[in-house]
């Protein structure tokens, strides 16, 4: 390859990604954490223990609701008990609106739930939609299409990096300079970094691109490809559902008992009644984490209504049966690391983590290299920066250290706060909202109005006291939901503490190496 | 990042490649996916082909930009675009 296309490679690498940096930064940050976005939400909010007051015949609630609402439309959710729930419930969620979740009383009568959480206002949803909005302060329909773009741009960005690094990729890979020339270090760091998970930031990369831009690509499909349009293109490969007469359908849990008789390792969480003009559309949700699932946690079985048979196992984990399906389940499960349980959870973590390193350490190099650029030998090492690297440069600190911050304080503020919180204030999430928020623009303010030098430190001390209360809340009151949240938290707060001890050996703050 | 002055290179045009790529590389991407997945290459019975078309197409759509830069110039890279449109909307319409 020419050297001029590798240097048009590296503006290219360059510019994207100090475009995108840190929106990715929190995207990966807040990733990370939503691989227990399960036991977040349990240990701010523990479930509801089991009331006699509430019937635990989950078929007589499926019956009753369906009885009182015959023409119900959208999607009747009955939920069997588990983890989250000690007592069936039932969610009719209809499109634009909230779900309205019901409960059988031991009297017999449907009962609306004030309790139930929404789905969206608890802090594992919190984590989640922070996470899919890379942390901007948008709705979420208005972030996921920018989110979109912004991964096609992070696939350019690892593209770019890639053409760029091949060249001296089997020379400089695992050739570690840590010494006193920073940029080459970082180089370094970033290089591995970024080679080492580059098939995942890959995965991510595709995955996220499509999560965030499907509705628009669907819609141009549909407009100027398909000449049927969508809908009849769509059902010329899929499996026709069986018609059953209401009369007819088993109950729920006779439904469940032969999927698992067909299915022995799936285990069924709950099961769905898609309410189609030409009749309800069955499906049992589950997961069988041996295999790769479909959806973000959990796989489905489309199900006979009258027999219990699954007719459609194309979203079944690990028997979908047909290579197309095979390969969009492990894009999927690729995506949200939902296979191989609490190991690949963890491992997920850690890659979540490394890539939120990675853009940070691509900032540094940004800021490094204009640094040096900048700094003439006659002028000294106490040159002050020019403006648009120290910007740059406390947006960084300020942005990167206030979600690292911002992330556990809200999340320790909120298992505080759940049990004496009123849900017409605005309930848990206006909490993380407002927690997050205040303390991620006070890290920016702050970075930017005493400079990143003088800055770090004190961040650093702040974040790791910040990931100190999460531990600290665990052990307060002790949960098997926390203890994994704890664990990662007490580790990052020694890491953070550490970098904060080693800021001490900074004599001079204006010498610009203080990263 | 690409601005000419006397005595540097010459410019690389480095925006205009990138935003052609982004544009004209998504109806690039939707004709080539759909041509990909129901233009004969597949069996006739392929469950969730829509959506395999789909993910091919933002797959596709990616794609695009990150070839962009190897074009010399922004004449080549318009050209190399507009002549690949073409033959993949010429595809698509043969194989409807």
């Amino acid at each position: 390859m020419k050297a001029q296309t590798v240097k048009d490679y590296l503006a290219v690498h360059t510019w994207v990604g100090i475009l995108c940096g840190l929106v990715l930064f929190v995207a990966f940050y807040a990733g990370a954490f939503s691989m227990l976005e399960a036991e977040i939400t349990r240990w701010t909010q523990p479930p509801a223990p089991a009331s006699s007051a509430v019937s635990d015949d989950g078929d007589a609630l499926a019956a009753a609701f369906l009885a009182a609402h015959p023409d119900a439309k959208g999607r009747v959710r009955l939920r069997w008990p588990g983890a989250d729930n000690a007592q069936p419930a039932l969610a009719h969620m209809e499109r634009g609106k909230d779900p309205v979740w019901w409960q059988l009383g031991s009297d017999g009568q449907l009962h609306r739930m004030a309790s139930m959480p929404r789905e969206d206002d608890t802090s594992g949803n919190f984590v989640d939609y922070l996470h899919r909005k890379g942390g901007l302060p948008i709705p979420l329909e208005v972030a996921e299409p920018v989110i979109g773009l912004v991964s096609l741009v992070y696939a350019l960005a690892l593209v770019s990096g890639v053409v760029v690094l091949l060249p001296s990729l089997v020379k400089d890979l695992f050739y570690l300079r840590l010494g006193a020339n920073l940029k080459r270090m970082w180089l370094d760091v970033h290089n591995l970094l970024g080679v080492a998970s580059l098939p995942f930031h890959l995965v991510i990369a595709l995955s996220a691109a499509v999560f965030g831009l499907h509705d628009f690509v669907y819609l141009a499909q549909d407009k100027f490809i398909y000449q049927d349009g969508l809908r009849a293109t769509v059902a010329r490969d899929s499996v026709p559902p069986p018609k059953v007469a209401h009369a007819d359908w088993l109950p729920p849990s006779e439904i469940k008992r032969r999927v698992v008789e067909q299915a022995p390792h799936f285990r069924p969480a709950g099961m769905d009644y898609v309410m189609l003009p030409a009749g309800p559309v069955a499906l049992v949700g589950g997961s069988d984490e041996r295999h790769f699932q479909r959806a973000s946690r959990y796989g489905l079985a489309f199900v006979h209504l009258g027999t219990g048979q699954i007719y459609d196992r194309s979203y079944l984990p690990g028997d979908s049966g047909h290579a197309s399906t095979a390969l969009l389940s492990s894009l999927f499960a690729l995506h949200f690391g939902s296979f191989g349980g609490d190991p690949v959870r963890l491992l997920y973590l850690l890659l979540g983590l490394s890539g939120a390193l990675l853009f940070y350490t691509g900032n540094l190099l940004w800021i490094e290299t204009r640094t040096k650029r900048m700094r003439h030998p006659q002028a000294g090492p106490g040159m002050e920066r020019p403006r648009h690297v120290r910007v740059v440069s406390a947006l960084t600190l300020g942005a990167c250290l206030g979600c690292a911050a911002a992330l556990p304080a809200t999340l320790a503020l909120a298992h505080w706060l759940a049990p004496v919180l009123d849900a017409p204030l605005g309930g848990l999430d206006a909490v993380h909202q407002g927690a997050y928020y205040a303390i991620f623009s006070a890290c920016i303010a702050w970075a930017i109005w005493r400079g990143t030098d003088r800055a770090a430190r004190g961040l650093l001390w702040f974040t790791a006291a910040c990931n100190a209360l999460v531990p600290l809340a665990v052990l307060l009151s002790l949960s098997p939901d926390g203890m994994l949240l704890g664990a990662v938290c007490a580790l990052l707060t020694l890491f953070f503490a550490w970098l904060a001890w080693r800021q001490r050996c900074v004599k001079s703050p204006e010498n610009g190496d203080s990263w | 990042m690409s601005r000419a002055s006397p005595g540097q290179a010459a410019p690389r045009h480095l925006l205009f490649k990138g935003l052609t790529g982004f544009l004209l590389g998504f109806p690039l991407a939707l004709w080539l996916s759909w041509v990909l997945t129901y233009g004969g290459l597949l069996p006739a019975y392929v469950p969730v082909r829509d959506q395999i078309a789909m993910w091919l197409a933002v797959l596709l759509w990616g794609a695009a930009p990150c070839i962009a830069f190897l074009a010399q110039s922004r004449r080549q890279c318009a050209i190399a675009f507009l002549l690949a449109n073409a033959a993949a909307f010429a595809a698509w319409r043969v194989l409807q």
